[in-house]
């Protein structure tokens, strides 16, 4: 009798395992699984980092280095100050919907709004919008898997993205997210029209606090020639607690 | 006959019908004073025209970076004039050693943005040498209100704003305004600035987008320490743009490096304001065209009427032996003698008109009920000058003088029973 409850339970635990199992598989590969997978990767409840930005301009000018610190908390609230002795004092600080911007020389912030956000950060392929999000993607695009391909020698399955919000910059994204660690290792960034806007390429990953963490990434602007900018994160600190009095307009005005 | 007697007779006859003669000089003196005004108003606009255009659009010869060209429209700040090796002074000790240059002034121009409570207003800054500008451009007598900037103010830099815009926004001298642009190192240029002056060019683009600032805050916002994007060249003669912009250009080649170029201003925006005064041109000559002839038909039907109605007394002074050529000459000069006066008092009075709206001005504006989005100013000053007087009255002599010949000729030749009984 023992004996035959213990087959039974042998069974029943084999066969929880392989539902458990076969579940998990099921999940990683649908496509709302995978996005979420990458979204977790580069979600992050806090950040700190030094930033470096090497703006490329095609063959007309030199490359621009920007160099910053920078401190977010979700996707509410983010502040960069810049270093590089061009920008030295330039400021941002994003609060919610809005985003408030400082120079050496005004007394004042300034907030910018509307079409502004959508137009170069300082010289770089990165937009405002682009530079301060940190929303889930999930939240955002209704996920169609579309096949699979490598990027270098990693596999990645294609993501196909449409947009599921009305407000939103780039109606359509195309990604390639890394089989093993589920890093969006390719993003292209397509306008309403269908037209490619940008193109983000992922050319370092770290594992920091058990994240795959992308730290070093190329944006390349699609509209113009030979525009791109490497973006490199330095020093990065994940999720941990950040002193909140330092996303405040009086720390921005100080 | 001799001529000093019909000269007298001349007079005689004037004298002796005072208000026919004054009919006739006061239709002439009426043409005349239009022709006056108008040529006096006409010059003063295409004037206007091209001030506007000179001082803050095309210079003479503009000298730029030869890559600015190409992306004129975006107005790249690093695309500028950074001399040979330290700073742009180097391009303007070479430029005035070159003959015809009178003025080199170092400007940039530039876009910025003014956020009003998140609404962005987007305004055309110049950064300027007001002192080197003033003979061109003087900025400080375009002051309604506070005064001009200083070049360097401690703390807070200084900036006159269009008095447009200064409306728009509720703002006057004193107070505080802070701006938003792209600096040459594509970065942020964020800086309040004072308004130390509100300026008042009368051209609502100027007075409601344009702002001014001295280049050593330019220096800051910009990081344009050294640079500048243009220096605006100005001619003893600017119709010498071309040849001089040649020389200029030949200059540059001998430089070892050669990144800038001479433009003339006819050769701008693909010969665009060139294009512009060579239609004005036509357009003010077509207008000038019609008044010159609705007033040499007042003048020719005036002299001619008065001819015509006299034909029973050239019957009777042919008939008492005054020989054709001598009526001519009768006719000829009494028709002198009226114009000169008729034209003299229409030049006076043009003249008079003109030379105090040429002080005063006129406003386009409230004649045409304001609204208008004009490209010159909205004060036109007329050109008050003596080769005009003196054009006036030249044309309302010649005009009259002239076409007296026609029916004086025909009259001459009539017989005298045929002239006596009226008929032609």
């Amino acid at each position: 009798m023992k004996k035959q409850i213990t087959a039974l339970m042998k069974t029943l635990t084999a066969t929880l395992m392989a539902t458990f199992l076969i579940s998990a598989q099921a999940l990683a590969i649908t496509p709302e699984g995978i996005l979420s997978k990458a979204d977790d990767n580069s979600i992050y409840q806090s950040i700190k980092y030094i930033g470096t930005m090497t703006i490329n301009k095609g063959t007309r000018k030199k490359p621009r280095i920007k160099t910053f610190n920078a401190i977010a908390r979700g996707n509410d609230k983010a502040y960069i100050e810049f270093t590089n002795p061009g920008d030295r004092g330039t400021k941002y600080l994003k609060l919610g919907d809005e985003l408030w911007v400082k120079g050496a020389y005004a007394e004042r912030a300034d907030k910018i709004s509307g079409h502004k956000l959508r137009e170069s950060m300082m010289g770089s392929d990165y937009s405002y919008e682009d530079s301060m999000d940190n929303e889930k993607l999930i939240d955002k695009y209704n996920p169609a898997l579309t096949g699979s391909e490598n990027i270098g020698n990693k596999e990645c399955y294609i993501l196909e993205l449409n947009a599921k919000v009305k407000k939103i910059t780039y109606s359509r994204l195309i990604m390639w997210v890394d089989k093993e660690q589920f890093v969006p290792l390719k993003i292209q960034y397509f306008a309403l029209s269908g037209m490619l806007l940008k193109e983000m390429v992922v050319q370092e990953v770290k594992t920091i606090k058990g994240k795959y963490f992308p730290v070093k990434v190329k944006m390349e602007d699609k509209q113009r020639e030979g525009s791109y900018t490497l973006f490199e994160m330095e020093s990065v600190v994940l999720d941990e607690p950040v002193n909140e009095s330092v996303f405040s307009k009086k720390n921005l005005e100080k | 006959m001799k001529s000093g007697y019909i000269y007298r007779m001349a007079f005689r006859n004037i004298s002796r019908n005072k208000k026919r003669t004054a009919l006739s000089a006061f239709a002439i003196a009426m043409a005349v004073m239009i022709v006056c005004f108008m040529k006096s108003y006409t010059t003063g606009l295409f004037n206007n025209v091209k001030n506007n255009v000179f001082s803050f659009e095309t210079a003479h010869v503009k000298v730029i970076n030869k890559d600015y060209l190409k992306e004129e429209k975006l107005m790249p700040l690093d695309l500028n004039i950074y001399g040979y090796e330290n700073n742009y002074n180097e391009v303007i000790d070479l430029l005035k050693k070159i003959e015809g240059i009178k003025y080199v002034l170092p400007r940039t121009k530039f876009g910025a943005i003014l956020n009003l409570n998140g609404k962005m207003k987007n305004l055309v800054g110049f950064a300027l040498d007001q002192k080197l500008e003033y003979p061109v451009n003087p900025l400080k007598d375009k002051i309604i209100a506070g005064r001009m900037f200083n070049e360097y103010s401690p703390g807070v830099q200084e900036i006159v704003i269009g008095e447009i815009l200064a409306r728009e926004i509720g703002v006057k001298s004193g107070d505080k305004i802070t701006l938003m642009t792209k600096t040459a190192e594509d970065g942020l240029g964020h800086m309040t600035f004072k308004i130390s002056g509100i300026s008042s060019y009368g051209i609502s683009e100027f007075d409601k987008t344009y702002f001014y600032i001295p280049l050593s805050a330019a220096a800051k916002f910009l990081k344009m320490e050294n640079e500048v994007i243009e220096l605006a060249v100005y001619l003893d003669n600017m119709h010498r743009s071309i040849p001089v912009s040649k020389k200029i250009n030949e200059q540059f080649y001998t430089q070892q490096a050669n990144p800038y170029i001479a433009y003339p201003w006819e050769y701008q925006k693909d010969g665009q304001y060139y294009k512009m005064f060579v239609t004005l041109t036509k357009t003010y000559d077509i207008i000038f065209i019609g008044i010159i002839f609705l007033a040499c038909l007042v003048i020719i039907n005036t002299t001619m009427m008065v001819i015509y109605e006299r034909m029973k007394e050239i019957g009777t002074i042919a008939a008492l032996g005054m020989r054709g050529t001598a009526i001519i000459k009768l006719f000829f000069y009494e028709s002198v003698i009226i114009s000169a006066m008729g034209s003299f008092t229409g030049t006076v009075i043009g003249g008079a008109i003109s030379l105090y709206l040429s002080i005063t001005g006129i406003n386009i504006a409230k004649l045409t009920g304001g609204g208008m989005n004009l490209q010159f100013s909205e004060i036109v000053y007329p050109r008050f000058g003596l080769d005009i007087l003196l054009y006036s009255f030249i044309f309302g002599v010649l005009i009259s003088s002239v076409c007296v010949f026609i029916p004086a000729t025909k009259a001459a030749k009539i017989e005298p029973a045929e002239a006596m009984r009226g008929i032609l």
